[in-house]
């Protein structure tokens, strides 16, 4: 194998995602090291949420493999994946809709942890969860009720309910306020407190800059530049890629 | 925990089946009663079997092709090896849990519309190939005189299934308890949970650890076996089996309508479904309307999508709270 390197936890070689002519993901080579938080920029259609589906065994790679922990994971179903440490969030957010919040997380426990099933344990570790994403008031609400930064807090806790290593949170701050974004930025770091490593997209860029200790940026599917955050936003590559986009959106 | 104990549906279960046990008693030999009653059950057993596959949230339209196969899986080899039926009846399961198995072989990826017309499409296969091997399944003559249930001792009282309409209501409620017994165990437990997030949700399903191929392969393995057992069921009831007969539209058809009526997520909706409409069809429409009394069904469905989507018996089913 071979692939194991003490401080590195996710390892992506050459990693190409091909849809029937399209290419979506071309030749990525990506480190994640044991609590770090990397981030993947890009614009719309640059591969993020591919890159994401194929770490997660939802999207199989034409070429390329990925290591976790020193395991090749590059074909394994998404269940085998999750049981090996790894959960995510998705961009629009997939809460089971006539599951209350609490049955939501157990799932998590239940499958993903494997915690007995109907133990006193999981409930209380469900009503943990629930407290750290602020969702204690609506534990019996079913998820389709609940509010869009509701659901994405939701999916957090429900990702965490199956005991991960690795957390990949697709686009966690999109349509987030200001106060909810500080917020979201202080469980990530929290996150990573306890242990966690994560790997964010943003599409705005309003999270990662603030929490993030390396970004990613994505374009057409290729990695354009890696660095830390001041030195990737500084890129000209980067800016006409991606700020480019955004300043035309502004104006 | 479920809170059951004091609840309307549990005290309607009892009185409900406190009726049917013994209803016989007072109605002494009343022929017409045991035999629409019998096939209420037949029928609701079948919808409960049908409804397990249902739950994954994937329609079925061709349980008709495990039924037939149980059918004539059961009657051919009684006829040839002369077996029990007892034993037969497991054989007719088993070879509806092999077409099941090719089921997910070959529409394991399918969902929705899609799946529903695979199946409705699978069970001309069967239908064609007994239809056609006439030397070894008598074609479209059918296999007649399929040997009856044999009497079973209880003590010293001979219970003669084979003849005695009382004997087969009683039979046939046993049938509906222990399916019924399954549904609800089904449905209650952790894997039922599995179920019932590949239904809600998939892809978020087995990002937290719900192997959703083998939870769905299984489920069907199982409905395809008791639908199968069913049709071994009906052979040696009847006596006589034929392939327009057991692959019909009807038996795929009519579970579903029974389900949808009773209530879906319900563990006795299936069961209430058929308690309800098959003596209706039978005694009122049947009498009203000898030829389209069929019609009553898709007015039902219509009816019941329209109005009430989560089936009458969403109307006495209290709120499940987990505590």
């Amino acid at each position: 194998m071979g692939a194991k390197t003490p401080n590195i936890l996710l390892k992506l070689a050459g990693i190409s995602v091909e849809f029937q002519e399209r290419v979506a993901l071309r030749h990525i080579d990506l480190n994640v090291e044991q609590q770090e938080i990397v981030a993947v920029i890009g614009p719309n259609g640059a591969g993020k949420t591919t890159l994401f589906n194929v770490i997660c065994g939802q999207v199989k790679p034409s070429s390329g493999t990925i290591h976790f922990d020193g395991r090749d994971i590059t074909r394994w179903s998404s269940h085998r994946i999750c049981h090996q440490g790894i959960a995510r969030t998705f961009q629009i957010a997939r809460p089971f809709p006539q599951m209350s919040t609490r049955q939501n997380i157990l799932m998590g426990l239940w499958f993903g942890a494997g915690k007995p099933y109907g133990s006193p344990a999981a409930q209380a570790r469900a009503e943990e969860l629930l407290e750290l994403v602020d969702l204690s008031p609506k534990v019996d609400l079913p998820a389709k009720e609940l509010t869009l930064s509701e659901q994405r807090r939701l999916e957090i806790a429900r990702a965490l309910a199956t005991n991960p290593r690795f957390l990949l949170l697709d686009e966690v701050a999109a349509g987030l306020s200001p106060h909810a974004i500080k917020e979201m930025a202080e469980l990530i770091k929290t996150l990573r407190q306890q242990g966690l490593t994560l790997l964010l997209t943003d599409h705005f860029l309003t999270l990662t800059s603030k929490v993030s200790d390396r970004l990613v940026a994505l374009d057409q599917g290729e990695i354009i530049m890696e660095g830390k955050p001041d030195q990737v936003l500084q890129s000209a590559d980067v800016i006409s890629a991606y700020l480019g986009e955004r300043n035309q959106e502004r104006s | 925990m479920i809170r059951t104990a004091t609840s309307p549906a549990v005290l309607g279960f009892t009185a409900a089946l406190l009726f049917f046990i013994f209803s016989p008693f007072l109605l002494q030999d009343n022929a017409v009663y045991y035999r629409v009653m019998t096939m209420t059950f037949f029928y609701g057993a079948l919808a409960l079997a049908w409804n397990l596959y249902a739950l994954t949230g994937n329609i079925s339209l061709g349980h008709a092709a495990f039924f037939g196969l149980g059918a004539y899986g059961s009657a051919l080899l009684s006829h040839y090896w002369h077996l029990s039926p007892w034993a037969t009846v497991l054989f007719g399961g088993m070879v509806g849990a092999v077409y099941g198995l090719l089921w997910t072989v070959a529409f394991g990826c399918l969902r929705g519309a899609r799946f529903a017309l695979a199946t409705l499409a699978s069970v001309e296969i069967p239908r064609v190939i007994i239809d056609n091997w006439e030397s070894f399944t008598f074609g479209s003559l059918g296999v007649v005189g399929i040997t009856g249930f044999s009497a079973v001792r209880v003590g010293s009282v001979s219970i003669a299934l084979g003849e005695s309409l009382k004997a087969q209501y009683y039979l046939l409620l046993c049938c509906t308890l222990v399916i019924l017994l399954i549904h609800r165990q089904f449905i209650k437990s952790k894997w039922g949970w599995a179920v019932r997030a590949l239904r809600e949700e998939e892809t978020a399903a087995s990002m937290l650890g719900v192997n959703v191929h083998f939870t769905r392969s299984v489920t069907l393995l199982l409905s395809a076996f008791l639908t199968g057992l069913c049709g071994g069921v009906y052979a040696h009831l009847m006596g006589l089996i034929e392939p327009p007969l057991v692959f019909s539209l009807h038996i795929s058809a009519l579970p579903l309508v029974l389900t949808m009526f009773g209530g879906r997520y319900l563990v006795c909706g299936p069961l209430l479904g058929a308690l309800i409409l098959y003596p209706l069809d039978q005694v009122l429409f049947h009498s009203l309307l000898p030829v389209g009394h069929s019609i009553l069904y898709g007015l039902i469905i219509i009816v019941t999508l329209l109005f009430f989507p989560h089936g009458i018996g969403s109307w006495v089913q209290r709120r499940r709270t987990f505590s």
